[in-house]
């Protein structure tokens, strides 16, 4: 447990040092008004030259008391439309998953990073959503003019 | 070609010194690549071999730079890579022959590129692991000093170091310097933590003594400027290695005396020519590293900052001075205070504290926009959230009694604040658009740092900075001081999410702004406010709607400027967010603005921002609004108002398709449709309503008959109307459903809860070939839901048609590989039958259509596509799931069992069996569970999969399956299933396979 909270607190440090342009990420307060180092609101902008340039997504991420050595779990709120995203909002990328690509080195940023990726380059392989799956694998002029509109309705500024 | 050919010839083996010393020169030279590669694998290969150790004397004996420095070069290539090739009683010589060409080398005014490369040679001699040469430093001056290499068992027969670093030349300590840099360079790269670094502790630990000596003499104020330079470097080196060594606590204490040496550094600080390299020591130092220093040095550090020197280099600052230097002076301030924040919060009051957070509240002070001009103020910002941090840590830390240092910590705080006030103001439209994007992003990030610290300030600041604020709001209000009223609008922003949703004593505060005639002033076309003012504004109202809930006297005002503002492309997507929020939240207290809010709708629709996120978004605002009216009846007439608009639409749709443009028809057919799902969903009574269970009264039935009944006939009119005029357009199949679907989730009547059958007439009208027909299914799928409760009514024959539906698409299709989409959407659908709806399952009265049905939910989870898959997962895992049925459901069910429980107990093992892919097993192992929990024949089934020929792996053999399918059994179920299966997949698929689990 104090692991992980030291841990907490020297990401924050970090990422307070040094973070992408246009990201935001900081641990929220609970109930009682302390600040919850496990519960961080976060925001992706769209990478720019894409479809998701210029908009700005938020995302709730929560780390388990076992964190580093379990992943964070990341999760779009309100959830967004994403092939994977699943429709709680919850993020499927690999390095986010314990058995897959998780390792204890990997920072709040390259998360985050690792994310903004994942906007724009979705992976067919492994789909959370049907709606956006379906469209991003059928229709994909319909795919990209639904992007464009939730973009539109999240703007960065 | 032809340059190869040549370089092949030109590249032979030396047979002479001459010869080598001719290709070492020629390896400097500019050639092509590959001619380099090979003079290099040449020369590499005179290295490795025996000869190489006599190789490299020669070569340092040379009277070309180049050819001594690869000669070095040659030495440390031997020591690391052919080490063992030398007996025991060659090492102290090689020692010897090494020293000795350093200091024949220096005596001859060597150049730095070779006397650095024999230090570095050097170094690696020291850290060959079976090497120890304890007193490596004392043992070079005792030898320059001497002329020539001595033994270094005669070290005590010369006189103390300082005595003999007094008599050599510049030249002579500085290759002592560049050799003492190396080795904590090189000692720094050792692996933490291992056996190696271990030992390399205990060799050099008799050495730091050397080396505090050494460096003392270097950068003592009398020295000379070259040496302390040097000298500078080298402490940075050292310190830079006790940082890592530090780590390891019981080898750090040798590492203490280098403390010895921060009084003689902070005086090179003073000294305009050390200034750069020094302060660069310092601020690194106290950044990472601040436990080095003893609090004498921080008392001495202090002191500094209190000098003229520092007060200087401060005012240069704070004059705006942003050049490379200036700068640095600001970080080392910084990171003295991030070093001492914790006693700054607790001392603030005492003198010497004062002196320093004076200055650092300077640094947030200094002329010029953050980021663009400003270069300091975002660092100077990150101090004072640590300031805050070490607040609020140290408030829940002590009681309440214990906290003297309160009251002055918190007016820094506020100081901070309005500091930072000064700094989030947007300069004029004209200078901004001066301004690249990356600036704008960085200004952006600055704001929202500035919302960090506001946030954090919260805590322990309360309504109190509340009031600064909304007093400095009003006083540029009655200025008519647009960019601060901005700023100070920014900074109420970002404490919104501070407040509790039932108000407190800000609430007050806040009411004399929202009440004041700020919307009147922000809404007056003929005041010239800047855009973002006004855009800051209208995020306000959407940070702080539940303050509007609270004081509803504040919403007309406040909606009319929203209105206003819907004119402005640039403001009419948030506007319009903020509008739909406030009135769907405050419906309520809006019915009387109902009639306004109609009318300026009405002017909107022929403004230029009115696009369809807009209009969907202020049609559903006053939809929530007529949902307010106590009753149904007066509902009727304003939302017929709102159909008309939508009718617009409709009209401008099929007008566009009558013209040949089909682009515009679609965009006016998608508007008219996300307006009436906007409607429908606002239509929806809030969730926060109290339930009343006890209710006795009747829902009405207004919407049943009558003006209630026409009103639902025209919805659907309209959306049948654009749905048969595109009908092969997917968005519109898309937005069609949205509207029936919004009516769905309602439970009360209301214009958009339509009958069933209505909603099934709309789904029959399509088919397999429909774009987007999954929709079309998902629709069905939640028709069916919210008539699953045993509180709702049942819709058998719905349902029947509903399964006569998904039969002929599944048939349509054939196979599901052929629409992996429109599979899974059919399998959801057949999944909502259960449990109430299958009777109409089981009776589905086409000849083999419930085979058929069955079949294909099996190929589904015996396919290579994932998302059906799931869904077939989740269908066998209820349907198997069905043991209590009454009769004759149960029978029907257990018949079918009897024929699928084989064929699914085979699908299920080939795909366990490392079939299907890793990430699907969870979703496996569901129908697996409820097989083995629920069927009383599962054991018999997977036996016949498991010993069978259908088995697809030769890796597990029969004793394993049968072991593994006890376990399975043993569980009944529960959830380490998964572990089993998990288990089962991988030693099917052999242990490659086996990552990270």
């Amino acid at each position: 447990m104090s692991l992980c909270l030291n841990r907490l607190q020297e990401e924050r440090k970090q990422w307070r040092k040094d973070h992408p342009f246009g990201f935001f990420a900081k641990p929220q307060k609970n109930a009682q008004g302390v600040l919850d180092l496990k519960f961080w609101s976060c925001g992706v902008p769209g990478k720019d030259k894409t479809l998701w340039e210029g908009g700005l997504f938020k995302l709730d991420v929560i780390f388990p008391d076992e964190y580093p050595t379990k992943p964070p779990k990341c999760k779009f709120k309100p959830p967004l439309f994403h092939p994977n995203v699943y429709p709680s909002g919850t993020v499927c990328l690999s390095i986010l998953n314990e058995e897959e690509g998780w390792k204890p080195a990997i920072t709040i940023k390259d998360i985050l990073l690792g994310i903004q990726d994942l906007l724009d380059e979705p992976n067919p392989d492994s789909p959370a959503q049907a709606d956006a799956y379906n469209l991003f694998k059928r229709d994909r002029p319909a795919y990209e003019k639904k992007i464009k509109q939730i973009v539109k309705e999240n703007p960065a500024l | 070609m032809a340059t190869d050919e040549f370089s092949q010839e030109m590249v032979q083996t030396p047979t002479s010194m001459l010869e080598v010393e001719e290709l070492v020169k020629r390896l400097y030279l500019p050639g092509s690549p590959a001619l380099i590669v090979q003079i290099q694998e040449t020369l590499q290969k005179l290295q490795r071999s025996p000869e190489g150790w006599i190789l490299a004397d020669k070569l340092l004996e040379s009277n070309d730079e180049k050819v001594r420095f690869f000669g070095a070069l040659t030495f440390t290539v031997k020591l690391n890579a052919d080490w063992d090739s030398l007996s025991e009683h060659d090492v102290q010589p090689l020692l010897a022959r090494l020293i000795s060409w350093l200091v024949r080398l220096v005596s001859r005014n060597e150049s730095a590129l070779v006397v650095r490369k024999l230090c570095s040679t050097l170094v690696a001699f020291f850290l060959r692991p079976s090497v120890s040469w304890t007193r490596c430093l004392r043992h070079l001056v005792c030898s320059i000093s001497a002329g020539d290499a001595i033994l270094e068992d005669a070290l005590d027969q010369y006189p103390p170091t300082p005595e003999l670093l007094q008599r050599l030349s510049l030249q002579q300590i500085v290759a002592i310097l560049w050799f003492s840099s190396t080795l904590a360079e090189e000692a720094g790269k050792v692996n933490i933590g291992g056996q190696q670094q271990h030992s390399l502790h205990q060799n050099l630990t008799p050495s730091i003594e050397d080396v505090v000596v050494l460096l003392g003499y270097a950068i003592a104020p009398t020295a000379d400027i070259t040496l302390k330079q040097e000298g500078v470097k080298c402490l940075q080196s050292w310190l830079y290695f006790a940082h890592r060594a530090w780590v390891d606590q019981d080898n750090s204490a040798p590492l203490h005396t280098i403390r010895t040496l921060v009084e003689p550094a902070m005086h090179c600080l003073l000294n305009e020519d050390l200034f750069d390299i020094t302060i660069e020591v310092f601020i690194d130092t106290l950044s990472n590293f601040s436990i080095f220093f003893r609090p004498e040095d921080m008392d001495a550090l202090s002191s500094l900052l209190g000098t003229e020197w520092a007060g200087n280099r401060f005012q240069r600052l704070r004059e705006s001075d942003f050049e490379f230097e200036s700068l640095q002076f600001g970080r080392f301030l910084l990171a003295f205070g991030d070093a001492t924040v914790d006693d700054l919060v607790k001392k603030s009051e005492e003198q010497s504290t004062r002196h320093i957070l004076g200055m650092l509240h300077g640094l947030l002070q200094c002329e010029g926009y953050p980021i663009v001009e400003d270069e300091i103020c975002e660092d100077a910002l990150e101090f004072w959230n640590n300031f805050v941090d070490s607040m609020s840590a140290a408030l829940f830390a002590e009681e309440e009694k214990s906290r003297p240092w309160m009251g002055a910590a918190r007016q820094n705080v506020i100081q901070a604040i309005e500091e930072c006030w000064g700094k989030v103001r947007f300069p004029p439209s004209e200078v901004l658009i001066t301004w690249d994007s990356d600036s704008r992003k960085k200004f952006q990030d600055f704001r929202r740092d500035v919302n960090d610290l506001l946030q954090s300030a919260y805590t322990f600041l309360g309504a109190e900075v509340f009031e600064r604020l909304v007093h400095l709001a009003r006083h540029s209000l009655e200025e008519g001081a647009w960019e601060n009223l901005e700023a100070t609008l920014f900074c109420l922003n970002a404490l919104a999410e501070c407040i509790s949703d039932d108000g407190g004593p800000e609430d007050d505060v806040l009411v004399q702004l929202l009440g004041s005639s700020m919307f009147s002033q922000l809404s007056n076309p003929d005041i010239p406010v800047p855009p973002k003012a006004r855009q800051t504004a209208v995020n306000m109202l959407g940070h702080y709607s539940s303050l509007c809930k609270r004081h509803t006297e504040l919403l007309p005002s406040a909606l009319n400027f929203l209105f206003t503002t819907l004119s402005s492309p640039a403001l009419s997507t948030p506007a319009s967010k903020s509008i739909s929020l406030l009135c769907s939240s405050c419906r309520k207290s809006l019915t009387s603005e109902l009639e306004t809010f109609l009318e300026q709708y009405g002017r909107f629709l022929a403004w230029p921002s009115a696009d369809i996120s807009t209009k969907e978004k202020v049609i559903g605002a006053i939809a929530a609004i007529i949902q307010a009216l106590p009753s149904e009846e007066a509902k009727a007439a304003p939302t017929s108002r709102l159909l008309q608009f939508v009718e617009a639409d409709v009209q401008s749709c099929l007008n566009s398709l009558a013209n040949g443009q089909t682009e515009e028809a679609q965009g006016s057919g998608v508007a008219a449709l996300r307006c009436l799902s906007s409607m429908g969903k606002l239509f929806q009574a809030p969730d926060d309503l109290p339930l009343d269970l006890d209710s006795e009264t009747p829902q009405s039935t207004f919407w049943d008959a009558g003006a209630g009944k026409e009103i639902q006939n025209h919805i659907v009119k309209l959306v049948d109307i654009i749905t048969g005029a595109l009908s092969q357009d997917g968005e519109i199949i898309e937005e069609a459903c949205n509207v029936y679907r919004s009516g769905l989730k309602e439970t009360t009547p209301g214009p958009f809860v339509f009958p069933p059958s209505v909603t099934v007439e709309f789904i029959l009208k399509s088919n397999h070939l429909t774009p987007r027909v999954e929709n079309v299914l998902t629709t069905a799928c939640v028709l069916l839901t919210t008539h699953l409760s045993d509180q709702s009514i049942r819709i058998d024959n719905e349902a029947r048609l509903i399964l006569l539906y998904v039969l002929r698409i599944v048939q349509s299709i054939g196979g599901p590989s052929n629409e992996p989409e429109i599979a899974q959407s059919c399998v959801d659908v057949i999944m909502r039958f259960i449990p109430r709806y299958i009777n109409v399952l089981l009776n589905l009265e086409v000849q083999d259509g419930l085979e058929r049905l069955f079949a294909f939910i099996l190929d589904c989870l015996r396919g290579d596509d994932i998302l059906p898959k799931r869904s077939a997962a989740s269908f066998w895992a209820a349907f198997v799931s069905q043991t209590d049925q009454p009769e004759p459901l149960q029978s029907s069910i257990n018949n079918i069992m009897a024929h699928m429980g084989p064929l699914l107990a085979v699908t299920l093992v080939r795909s366990i069996a490392g079939g299907a892919p890793r990430s699907d097993l969870d979703a496996l192992a569901e129908p697996l569970k409820k097989l083995v929990f629920k069927q009383p024949r599962a054991k018999t089934w997977l036996e016949g999969a498991l010993y069978g020929d259908a088995f697809p792996s030769d890796k597990v053999d029969q004793k394993e399956r049968r072991i593994w399918l006890q376990k399975v059994m043993s569980l009944r179920g529960s959830r380490n299933t998964n572990q089993l299966v998990r288990e089962l997949w991988i030693a099917s698929r052999g242990t490659n396979f086996a990552y990270a689990s």
